[in-house]
């Protein structure tokens, strides 16, 4: 059970981080926008929504240091506000999924038999889709916005997090510490989710970080087909969108929300690698 | 009265092969605040017969096919989950072998101490965490506030099974099932854990059953023994007379064998030939092809534990030719 138990704490500080370079910049890059999401109305210079017909398309300068758009909006604040709405994006999409994908490898892995039959066909099916095409098809299905995301991405999500919970579950259940819960008289509930759980789901935590990005990039794919976020909510995809027609003469509508997506995502991946890296869940 | 009972258990794994008997008409009793040696080499059994007293066999591959478990009055074979479940960790515990991977990694020592009582005692959180602090004192544990909240990989080897028997002890149950307790630990730390026992023994009124292939632990501690052979109790008796004098060859063969026992000028001594496989086990006395004493009657008919003298069992007929052959030979 070496691989499950984390590296005993001796090292200093500095050792300690020193060791994980990725943990480092991930988790301070991660830091860094969740701040600003959490900041966005005191730290964004202008409204996000508020048009001025009269200063519209102009490049970066002191008052608008990533310009405006066609509308004449700031693009410093759409970025900074929209950065609430795509973080939330990625991470709220994922609780659904996340949750209900442990709970169905944790049920499959443990009780086994038809359940698990059941259960892993299920995922069979969900597998068999590409991941892009499904969602946009069940979005296509419900309507277009924000609701219809959060559904689909639940639906679709949760497949990657009950394989790798049951891959780990199957191990887990004849570990000996399981045997020893169950010799002191523990119920299946709480040797689930008491005992096994907490040594499955590492993997799981590990895999979600880097699952946020894919869940931001989609949301703003999908904004920027008008599947998503509708305009004018400030939205990086939904801000790409709008810019392209501009491309040419304004490329800083277009440019900067896709700066924002990069480092975001840099930063997601960063941490999910540092985590894989700190606790040896590599896959 | 006889605070276990075990009558003519039997318990079969499915194989490839077909069924297969590990464990084939063992009966054995444990009084109340007796030490009961279960002694045997790997593979003879010894652990799937206590597995199977709180039945915690693998459900898939192993059942009880036959026999009987009384304690308290109920038969253990024939309760019901639900009802067997109330006595694991209540009633009954048991402590392992590898104190390092049978305690949760992810988990506070103490939490796992604290937990059976708020699950069977229905303590609070703050009463259960001072009763398993007292515990870890009792146990032996130093500075037993601070390394409540110490992880497993924080403890040593014999600190470790300390705090499993104190996660064992925690709701006092009337017998512990102890699977090779000392097996993973060094030889000082062993005789600690094993006085530990004892101690529990002698104040608590613990009763026990020490499963072990180490004779010199079954010396320090047992009352009375049970030697198993491929499946079966080959002997049983009380400790000091059945080292000194045993009543079947291979108990005799396997006390010949211990380290502590030669004679560092010569070979050790060592039993010729490899335990039966258990899909095919041979006729008659399961022991007799590595037999000094076999004739050929000893591969024929049924060798059931008999009684042969006062508190001693043995399943060889030719015991009294054992004991001449002792005689001559001492």
């Amino acid at each position: 059970m070496s691989a499950i138990t984390p590296s005993p704490v001796t090292l200093g500080l500095g050792g300690r981080l020193g060791a994980s370079k990725s943990l480092l910049w991930g988790g301070g890059l991660t830091l860094i926008w969740i701040l600003l999401a959490l900041t966005a109305p005191l730290v964004a210079p202008y409204d996000p929504t508020a048009q001025d017909l009269t200063a519209t398309l102009r490049p970066p300068s002191l008052t608008h240091p990533l310009g405006t758009d066609n509308f004449g909006r700031d693009v410093l604040s759409r970025i900074i506000w929209g950065t609430r709405l795509d973080l939330a994006m990625g991470l709220l999409a994922l609780v659904t999924p996340f949750v209900a994908g442990c709970l169905i490898g944790l049920i499959s892995g443990y009780f086994g038999g038809i359940v698990d039959i059941l259960l892993m066909r299920l995922l069979d099916v969900t597998m068999s889709f590409p991941f892009f095409v499904l969602v946009i098809a069940i979005i296509s299905v419900l309507g277009p916005g924000l609701a219809s995301f959060f559904i689909a991405v639940a639906l679709v999500a949760w497949v990657s997090y009950a394989r790798l919970v049951r891959s780990r579950v199957l191990v887990l259940k004849h570990a000996d510490f399981v045997l020893a819960a169950r010799s002191l008289g523990y119920g299946h509930l709480r040797v689930m989710l008491r005992h096994i759980l907490p040594n499955a789901v590492l993997p799981a935590i590990v895999f979600a970080m880097s699952d946020v990005v894919i869940t931001i990039l989609l949301g703003s794919s999908l904004s920027y087909l008008g599947m998503g976020v509708q305009p004018p909510t400030p939205e990086w995809g939904v801000m790409i969108a709008e810019g392209q027609n501009f491309l040419a003469t304004a490329w800083w509508i277009c440019f900067f929300p896709g700066l924002a997506i990069v480092f975001v995502a840099l930063g997601f991946s960063l941490l999910a690698d540092g985590l894989a890296e700190r606790f040896g869940t590599v896959e | 009265m006889a605070l276990l009972e075990v009558q003519d258990l039997a318990i079969e794994f499915s194989s490839k092969q077909g069924p297969l008997r590990a464990v084939d008409n063992v009966s054995f009793s444990v009084g109340a605040g007796e030490i009961l040696g279960l002694m045997g080499e790997s593979g003879s059994g010894k652990s799937v017969t206590c597995r199977a007293l709180l039945r915690l066999l693998p459900s898939r591959q192993a059942r009880i096919v036959e026999g009987a478990v009384w304690f308290d009055g109920q038969d253990l074979v024939s309760l019901p989950e639900s009802e067997i479940r109330k006595l694991r960790g209540r009633a009954i515990s048991m402590i392992f072998q590898n104190p390092s991977s049978h305690l949760d990694p992810v988990m506070t020592i103490g939490q796992q101490i604290a937990e059976p009582l708020i699950v069977h005692k229905g303590l609070s959180k703050a009463e259960a965490k001072n009763r398993a602090v007292e515990l870890l004192r009792q146990v032996g544990i130093p500075d037993p506030t601070q390394q409540y909240d110490a992880y497993p990989h924080q403890f040593s080897g014999g600190m470790r099974q300390r705090a499993m028997i104190a996660a064992a002890l925690s709701c006092q149950p009337k017998l512990l099932i102890a699977d090779e307790p000392t097996t993973a630990l060094d030889v000082t730390v062993q005789a600690q854990i094993l006085r530990l026992l004892l101690d529990l023994r002698d104040q608590e009124g613990l009763t026990i059953i020490l499963i072990t292939h180490d004779l010199g632990v079954i010396a320090q501690t047992a009352d009375s023994v049970a030697v198993m052979y491929a499946g079966r109790i080959v002997e049983q008796g009380p400790k000091s007379e059945l080292l000194r004098r045993p009543m079947h060859p291979y108990s005799e063969a396997l006390i010949r064998s211990q380290p502590e026992l030669a004679n560092p000028d010569e070979a050790l001594p060592s039993i010729d030939g490899q335990p039966p496989s258990l899909t095919a086990p041979p006729p008659g006395c399961r022991f007799h092809p590595r037999c000094n004493l076999a004739v050929a009657d000893c591969a024929t008919g049924h060798f059931d534990l008999v009684p042969v003298a006062q508190g001693r069992l043995t399943a060889c007929n030719r015991w009294q030719e054992l004991r001449d052959a002792e005689g001559e030979n001492p």
